[in-house]
């Protein structure tokens, strides 16, 4: 069965869903955040919805390009002007963090333009950029600060029971997830990377009990397929967000299979687990802080690389591409130490920017395959 | 590696010739906050050599981090981002052979020069340093780029967590993070910290900072009693000259100036036909601009992020005192104030500059490295059009590197602006 026909999974290719309908109906609130240091756990166990933004259905950055900079990333601007454009109004808060100079602006864009409404709520969490026992025990005393202004705007006690049984649930989710990216890191894949993007999509927009719901009929579905075996390369992508499903197809089209990556939408959403104790609170602060990080951590770059090199030799890798959202200084320099690094494993590497709204597939899918054919005549 | 110091070495060198050629051309009166910075500059710089043939230890250390916790030590400091963009202004081409150098090891053309200079001299083996020391602050670039330093470079870095709010307690947590690495450098270089030479550094820049107080209460004077120039003069002192007695000459140098001016009854030179603030940083890469804007334009350029901070001075004989208060100065830095945090900061900051200082405009560089401060342009040009009825002009600019956008381009885009201020 085609996994993009399942109802679960096409709610990647749009924003509000018929699950987020239900939801609503039901008068539970959804809240949008834009990075993947924000506690979902915290929020389930209120029983609000935790929505990545993300840039899905943007055609163009027209009424965002009127306020922020050319310089500025183009994954926020196509999210900005979706919100703009009202797209994002089934939201009822917005959570930000200080992850990157371009997404920690959306929080003050977003209230000085009164994007959504005057007295929309913001949240905002500001977290350690290296990981030291202050900066952890910062980090416990936000996420703390956090819970009691989600309690205060939304007028209920959080239970700490809840937040213990709402770790379970991201537990087991992370745990599907996992078993699913067996099955991309096969030595004949079951998933496309496509179609695992759509999975990891539809993930950050769906209630959780559902997405675990659906993820287990997936690992069915998957047991039972044969595995891909026309494919010219195996690689694994690095660096910037990505969260549409169209990019991976670019790899697809010419005979490129990602079988891993290094996203943030990717691999390293689910691959660290909470490890349980008597305070929650701590745990969930324990598993933000030291998961596998994105460049915005400033002494964490070897244990990404470590990460890296971990993937490649797990998922059988034949060449690595490094890319980057263009202004993206983060993954930029990161990246740049990725290509020197990683030269010791003698492994094919393409390293390139691009644009968010993919205006420039042609160049791209030129460079894609002359990076295939490269790893095709070396190996 | 003959001179691990050759940046200083090649900013002295240049730095003492156009020091000694305008001490030749032009009278005592003329060019004085100049040539403050210049012989003040030279003697920091020829300290810092001297000590590097004595084989101190050299610490690189970031703009935004208080060089002051350098004089700690017996070591050099060395300020990464003063190098390319004092070299910048004294050179024709200033750092560009480094910057790419960097670019073809990889880094993105849209990263900040600021850093690049620094690491395209490294690979280019004409800096090398012991230790690090930097902030998480104001932005991308530096924890991107100080990344290169501890990976690539393999020296230990010192980093000082800064939180994102402006509480007591981050605050304290950020002095504690200094203690911390104040600590880490001891151990490093094997040296215990000298408090005496420290609480004299600290003493030096808090002088240095009344001076500034009184300066900046002067410009608010109409004609403004003193040069455009004196702006990244006041930055490249601020955070080269950290903690150094040369540092409070220099503006008091400056304050003397003024306040014989205004005695005087004296302006600037030029006549002062505009008065513009700039939200962000200067351009560095050709410093003829600000003469010609005074004498050419008639554009004061009054105050920029740099040079309107204020800070109390920390007056404290006691350590942890005065590291809380250092903790202060640097959260509430140049740039890092007005940009690390929420851009309501910025925002009031600007508007408080535009009516202090009595501005009929604004002047933003839109530098390509400042992604922090890119999101923010337009609510700034918003709010100084609706609250005060000023206009701002943003220059897309690289502040480092002529080739991003050319001289001739920021004196086109300035005099048509100008026009529409008549």
């Amino acid at each position: 069965m085609a996994l993009d026909k399942l109802e679960f999974v096409q709610t990647a290719n749009i924003l509000k869903n018929t699950y987020i309908d239900q939801w609503k109906k039901e008068g539970k609130k959804v809240l949008g955040y834009y990075c993947s240091y924000a506690p979902e756990e915290l929020l389930h166990a209120l029983d609000i919805l935790p929505f990545r933004i993300r840039g899905t259905t943007c055609k163009d950055t027209v009424l965002a390009d009127a306020i922020l900079s050319r310089f500025n990333c183009s994954f926020v601007k196509a999210t900005l002007n979706l919100a703009l454009e009202g797209n994002y109004n089934f939201l009822d808060g917005l959570i930000s963090a200080n992850s990157c100079d371009h997404t920690r602006r959306m929080i003050d864009v977003w209230k000085r333009k009164e994007v959504i409404a005057k007295d929309f709520p913001h949240f905002f969490l500001s977290i350690p950029h290296v990981i030291t026992e202050a900066g952890l025990e910062w980090l416990k005393t936000e996420i703390n600060a956090f819970k009691e202004s989600l309690e205060k705007v939304y007028n209920r006690q959080l239970d700490e029971e809840k937040v213990k049984e709402s770790i379970k649930v991201y537990n087991e989710n992370r745990k599907l997830l996992k078993e699913i990216y067996s099955f991309r890191i096969a030595n004949d894949p079951k998933i496309k990377s496509s179609d695992f993007a759509r999975l990891l999509i539809a993930n950050t927009s769906v209630p959780k009990e559902i997405c675990n719901e659906e993820l287990r009929k997936i690992v069915d579905i998957l047991k039972e397929r044969d595995g891909i075996k026309d494919y010219r390369a195996r690689l694994m992508l690095v660096g910037s967000y990505v969260d549409n499903p169209a990019f991976f197809k670019i790899f697809e089209d010419v005979g490129g299979l990602i079988v891993t990556d290094s996203l943030c939408y990717g691999v390293r959403y689910f691959w660290d687990q909470i490890e349980p104790s008597s305070n929650p609170l701590l745990d969930i602060a324990t598993r933000y802080y030291h998961k596998v990080s994105c460049p915005r951590m400033m002494d964490q770059h070897p244990a990404r690389l470590d990460f890296v090199k971990d993937q490649i030799k797990r998922a059988k890798v034949d060449g690595v591409v490094l890319q980057r959202i263009e202004f993206c200084d983060l993954h930029g320099s990161d990246n740049m130490l990725f290509s020197h690094e990683l030269e010791e494993m003698d492994i094919p590497i393409l390293n390139i920017d691009r644009e968010y709204l993919m205006s420039d597939v042609a160049r791209f899918k030129t460079r894609v395959e002359a990076f295939i054919e490269q790893i095709m005549v070396s190996g | 590696m003959v001179n691990r110091l050759k940046p200083y070495e090649i900013l002295y060198e240049s730095l003492k010739l156009t020091l000694d050629l305008t001490e030749r051309i032009v009278t005592e009166d003329e060019q004085v906050a100049l040539r403050s910075f210049m012989r003040n500059g030279v003697k920091v710089l020829e300290r810092a050599l001297r000590d590097a043939d004595e084989g101190k230890p050299i610490i690189g250390y970031h703009f935004a981090m208080p060089g002051e916790i350098v004089q700690c030590f017996d070591a050099i400091p060395l300020c990464f981002e003063a190098v390319p963009y004092l070299m910048a202004a004294l050179f024709p081409d200033g750092a560009e052979y480094y910057y790419d150098k960097i670019h073809s090891f990889g880094s993105p053309y849209h990263s900040c020069t600021s850093q690049k200079g620094i690491m395209g001299m490294y690979l280019d083996q004409i800096a090398d340093f012991d230790l690090v020391v930097c902030p998480t602050a104001p932005c991308d670039n530096t924890i991107a780029s100080y990344q290169f330093f501890s990976n690539h470079a393999k020296k230990p870095l010192l980093v000082a967590d800064m939180p994102y709010y402006r509480t007591k307690e981050a605050y304290q947590y950020f002095a504690d993070e200094i203690a911390r690495q104040i600590n880490e450098i001891s151990k490093l270089i094997n040296q215990e910290p000298n408090w005496d030479k420290f609480k004299t550094a600290v003493q030096n820049s808090s002088k240095a900072q009344e001076y500034l107080i009184e300066i900046n209460e002067m410009r608010r004077n109409i004609p403004c009693p003193i040069e455009s120039i004196v702006n990244p003069l006041i930055t490249g002192a601020t955070v080269i000259m950290a903690g150094t007695p040369e540092k409070t000459q220099f503006f008091k140098d400056v304050r003397d100036l003024m306040r014989k001016r205004i005695k005087n009854g004296e302006g600037r030179l030029g006549e002062e036909r505009f008065r513009s603030i700039w939200p962000n940083i200067s351009i560095f890469f050709d410093i003829g601009l600000y003469e010609w804007l005074d004498r050419v334009v008639g554009l004061s350029y009054l105050v920029d992020v740099f040079t309107y901070y204020y800070y109390e001075p920390i007056y404290s004989n006691n350590i942890d005192e005065i590291l809380l208060g250092i903790a202060k100065q640097c959260m509430n830095y140049p740039m890092t104030h007005q940009a690390q945090s929420f851009i309501e900061i910025m925002i009031e900051d600007t508007l408080w500059a535009a009516k202090e200082f009595k501005a009929d405009c604004a002047i933003m560089t839109g530098h390509l490295g400042c992604k922090q401060i890119a999101s923010a342009i337009q609510l700034i040009r918003e709010t100084l059009r609706d609250e005060l009825d000023i206009p701002m002009l943003t220059l897309e600019v690289d502040i480092g590197d002529k080739r991003f956008t050319s001289i001739e381009t920021i004196k086109y885009e300035i005099e048509e602006f100008a026009k529409t201020l008549l």
